[in-house]
Parts: C-alpha cells; structure tokens; sequence
C-alpha cells in the first residue's frame, strides 16, 4: 500500500518577507512563494515595522494561494497548518499567525507553531543528510549565535552580545552610503574592493562562544568621520575597500569561533544557516577553516537562507510525528526562546 | 441564513451570530489582552454553544476601522482566512458605524475610538445617518466641532472614557454618555448591520479587505513631512 504523503502548509511573516510553501513529508518542496518588501524599506533604510505589518495584510492571502496553485493543491490535500510564531517583529508575526490560526480553525486541521530559527536550522536539512550532533552557526539580521544540536535537543552555546551580524551588515551598509538590505550590498561592494586596505577590530571575546558587532560598526563610523573631518571623503572605490574589509572583520570572527566550537565540542559538522548564510565570503571562509579542521560544512541554497517558509514546513514536520499541536490561543512572540 | 461578525478593532473583543430570527449569541471579553489570544478560544466556545460550526455560517463579518492598527489586523487576517478556507462572502462594517449602531440612539451619536497620540478616531452621526467622514483628531477640537451642536451628543467608544471630563468641561449637560455596559462591544451591532449588507449583496473580496487606517505610518508622515519642507525650502 501506497502511503500518502503528509503536506503541510507552512506561513512566514517574522520580519519583511511574506512567505507561504507547502512541504511533503518535512523534506519535498512542492511551492515556496516569497514576497518581499525590500523596495518598500529601501527609502528608509531598514525594516519600518508599522508598514511591514501592512504589507504582510496585503500580501498574505494572494502568497498562500500562489503556494497551493503552485503545489497543485487544493485545502482539502493540506494535511496540517504550521507558522512562524516567533521571534520576529511582533505585528508582522501576528498577521501570518493570525491568518494560520484562522485556516487551520475553518478547515479543522492541526495547527504547528514553529520557532523561526527552528526553521533556519530546519532548511540545511532540504539539502543536505545531516546527522546529529553538528554544531550550527545561526546568523540573520535578528540574531547570531551557535547553537548545538544534539540528539537530547538544541541549546545555544553563545549569542551577539549586541548586533546580530545582519544587524552590522546593515548598519555599516547605511554608513557607507550603501541601501538595505546591507548584507547583500556590502558583499557586492566588497567583490570590487581591494584587500588589506584598511584593518578593522574583531572582538573576539575570549573564552565565550558569544559575538559582539557593535564595536566593529562603531570603528567603521569612527573611520569615516576621522576622514571626513579632513576632507578626505572616500571615493566610489574606497568605500568598495572599505567594505570588504568590514566583511572580512565580521567573516573573520564568525567563521574561526563556529569552527573552535566545534572542535571543542566534538562534533564533525557546521551547518551555516540563516540569511547572512547566503554572503558568499561567509561561506567561502568558513568552508576554508572547516576543511582545515576536518570538518563538514554545510549550507542552504540561498533561497532558503533568506526568510522563507519551506522551512518552517520542514520544521513542522517533526512536530507532526510527535503530534505537537499548537492550542487556539497561540500568540505571536517577538521573544520567543528556543527549545 | 447564519452570519458570524467580529470586532478586534478597539480594546473589547467581541464575536456575534446572527441569523433570520435575530441575535444566536454574543461573546465579549475586556481584559486588556492582546486579542489573538482570546479570539479564536472564544469564537470556538461561541460556536459550540450555538451548537454550530464555522462551516455553517453563510457569511463573516469584521470591523475594518478606525481602530487599533494591531487590532485589526488580527481581525481582517483572520476574516480573509475563512474567505479563502470556506469561499464564503466576507462583509467589512465600518467600527464608528458599528458603535454608532451600538448606541441605539435616535439623536446626535458621535462614537470615540483611542487613536493614541492624543488623538480619538470619530464620526458623527443622527438618526443612524453618517454625518462627518472618520476622522482622528484631538478631543478638545471634537470638543469644539460638538458645542455647535443645538441638540445633545451620545457618545461612547474606548476613547470616550479617557477624554469625559475633558469633553464635558466644554459640552456640559449637552454630552450624554452612553452607559459603561454598553459602550464597547461592537460585534452585535456589526452583525446587524451585516445582515442589511448581506441583503444587499454587499461583499468584500478577501483582497480588497483592507483596515481603515486613517493614517499612515509614523515613518511615512516624517518622511512626507520632511519631502515636503524640503520642497518648500527650495520655493
């Protein structure tokens, strides 16, 4: 006998993305629909919370139709409901929550609520074959930490003090001159700046698997003032330079940390996840140090570093085999913890 | 015919079942939570004590503003949800005309709902007609717009509470207010005015359901404020 497949209809809407995907069986793909509000954001150089929130009320009904069309589905194929309830920004949570709750009440299916970053560490999982224990170097604009996934669960072994490293991305894009999201515009910068040009600080925090990019943006703002108070504004070129070396100075910090950790811990593989996974030099860098070590990296296509809710439908899918539904009074928590 | 409103638009949340013969049942909870908690609990206890299901209504109704931002959207996420899930028609009622009917006033009614910074959402209204477009503005100007009335005012709303005294300094025996118990649920109100809408054939596609805002976001009127004197700067 033929055993159906178990799909589930996954929702994200933590931050600025509107995202819908249904997922069969935790691990197949069938639709993953995205819309962005990146344009929306750009003029004010970062995510607006008030009008994320009224773009998610837009967006959601048109993304979650387009992800059943595109999976061939009708409601009545739809197995279960899973959403993101957090952490993210509280009033772009609560419409994706909102609408799941709704769906999964009308059409009385069961409802999975997902930690957003469960759904990060999920999407290395749609790629790869990955077993545990493995040691995950979590890096978004919300957050940055390593956390460790062992067979007993997943616990975080340090997190940024301050800036998440999306964060740092950000804001030294903006003092540079450069629009948001900055992750991806200091990395193309950075692809045209010169090496060595200019050195910034690491705060390495000895001791600790914890970061710290506050420091580092505030030698970037440093740097540019001291200039500037000389006249010595920075050409096109020289802001390309310096963002490469800002690159380089969190890249340098990420990588060598996920690394140690994992060498202390003893655990043979990394998994890179997260939206700042997709920055090439992460990559590049951290694959460098892992095989050095002997460790396996592994990391999501960048489709699925981004938000995206093919992954909170891999995550839900565990759920589903221990029956962990979410009750009616599910809320969104823009703090919610994990485990 | 069964046709199921909601109202998450100011700080009660409520839920009403209407069908021909009148009112089912109504729900409300104040208990200055966030009304995505209680919502769905609630509608699901409403239902069963009706001895009902979601999929038995013909039609939802939710109050589309003025309101809490927030608020709203948790109750237009959840109606377009049911319109996509179930295909049935969704009906947005305005809150200042739900309140309004709420009243059951034949006078002058003028519905208050907080708007923060100061500030109160409001229309007014007689005989149940709409008198003034939604509008947020301060109380002591609502004050004011109110004194030029020749007959008394029957207000209620959340945001008539915090500005009472304020209102009545300047309106005196001119302001009326509608009793506490009566002043916050909007659900019933809308459901009523959702039938007459239903009759019509007055619906909403799930797209098109949209809050009534009345303003925009905070980042948008500095930056349109700061466009615009830039603008006048180079005149």
């Amino acid at each position: 006998m033929k055993q159906e497949q178990v799909k589930i209809l996954a929702i994200e809407s933590s931050c600025d993305e509107t995202a819908a995907a249904v997922v069969a069986n935790g691990r197949e793909i069938r639709s993953n629909v995205i819309a962005t509000q990146i344009p929306v954001h750009r003029i004010y150089g970062g995510v607006v919370p008030e009008i994320a929130s009224r773009h998610h009320l837009e967006a959601i009904s048109p993304v979650v139709q387009q992800a059943l069309a595109d999976a061939n589905c009708s409601y009545e194929d739809i197995h279960a409901i899973a959403v993101a309830n957090g952490p993210g920004l509280v009033g772009s949570l609560l419409v994706g929550v909102s609408y799941a709750k709704a769906l999964a009440f009308a059409l009385r299916k069961p409802l999975i609520a997902v930690h957003h970053w469960q759904g990060h560490l999920a999407a290395v999982h749609i790629e790869h074959e990955i077993e545990k224990p493995f040691l995950a170097l979590v890096v978004s604009g919300s957050h940055s930490g390593l956390l460790l996934t062992e067979e007993s669960g997943s616990r975080f072994l340090g997190m940024s003090h301050d800036d998440a490293a999306g964060e740092a991305f950000d804001k030294i894009a903006r003092a540079l001159g450069l629009p948001y999201p900055g992750g991806p515009e200091i990395s193309r910068a950075a692809e045209r700046g010169l090496p060595d040009y200019v050195e910034f600080p690491r705060a390495w925090l000895p001791g600790t698997d914890d970061f710290s990019f506050s420091g580092l943006k505030s030698a970037v703002l440093n740097y540019l003032n001291q200039r500037r108070m000389k006249g010595d504004e920075p050409t096109e070129q020289e802001i390309c330079s310096i963002a490469r070396a800002a690159q380089e100075a969190i890249c340098d910090v990420l990588s060598a940390k996920a690394v140690a950790a994992a060498q202390r811990e003893g655990v043979k593989t990394i998994a890179l996840v997260g939206g700042v996974a997709a920055n090439r030099r992460l990559r590049e860098l951290l694959a460098e140090r892992a095989e050095a070590a002997g460790l396996r990296l592994c990391y999501p296509s960048p489709v699925y570093c981004t938000d995206n809710a093919a992954m909170i439908g891999v995550a839900a899918y565990e759920k589903w085999l221990a029956q962990d539904w979410a009750d009616w009074d599910l809320n969104a928590d823009p703090r919610l913890l994990i485990g | 015919m069964k046709l199921l409103a909601i109202d998450t638009s100011a700080t009660a949340l409520s839920a009403a079942i209407v069908g021909e013969k009148g009112l089912l049942g109504e729900y409300a909870l104040n208990i200055g939570k966030n009304h995505s908690l209680g919502l769905l609990p609630l509608l699901d206890s409403l239902l069963k004590n009706c001895g009902l299901q979601l999929a038995d209504m013909d039609a939802f109704a939710v109050c589309i503003g003025p309101g809490s931002f927030t608020g709203l959207r948790i109750g237009l996420a959840t109606a377009k949800a049911w319109g996509d899930a179930t295909g049935k028609p969704l009906i947005g009622i305005s809150s200042t005309d739900a309140l309004a009917r709420a009243a059951g006033q034949a006078g002058y009614v003028c519905p208050m709902l907080d708007a923060r910074r100061d500030q109160v959402y409001t229309a007014l209204y007689k005989g149940g007609e709409r008198l003034w477009p939604d509008l947020a503005i301060a109380p002591t100007e609502l004050a004011e717009r109110l004194a030029e009335l020749e007959e008394p005012v029957y207000c209620l709303g959340d945001g008539f509470a915090p500005y009472e005294e304020e209102l009545r300094q300047r309106l005196g025996e001119k302001l009326q207010a509608i009793p506490p118990e009566r002043r916050l649920v909007m659900a019933p109100a809308a459901a009523m005015l959702a039938l007459e809408k239903y009759a019509k054939q007055e619906f909403t596609p799930v797209e098109a359901l949209l809050p009534v805002y009345l303003r925009l976001s905070e980042a948008e009127e500095k930056r349109l404020a700061a466009e615009a004197a830039a603008k006048g700067g180079q005149a």
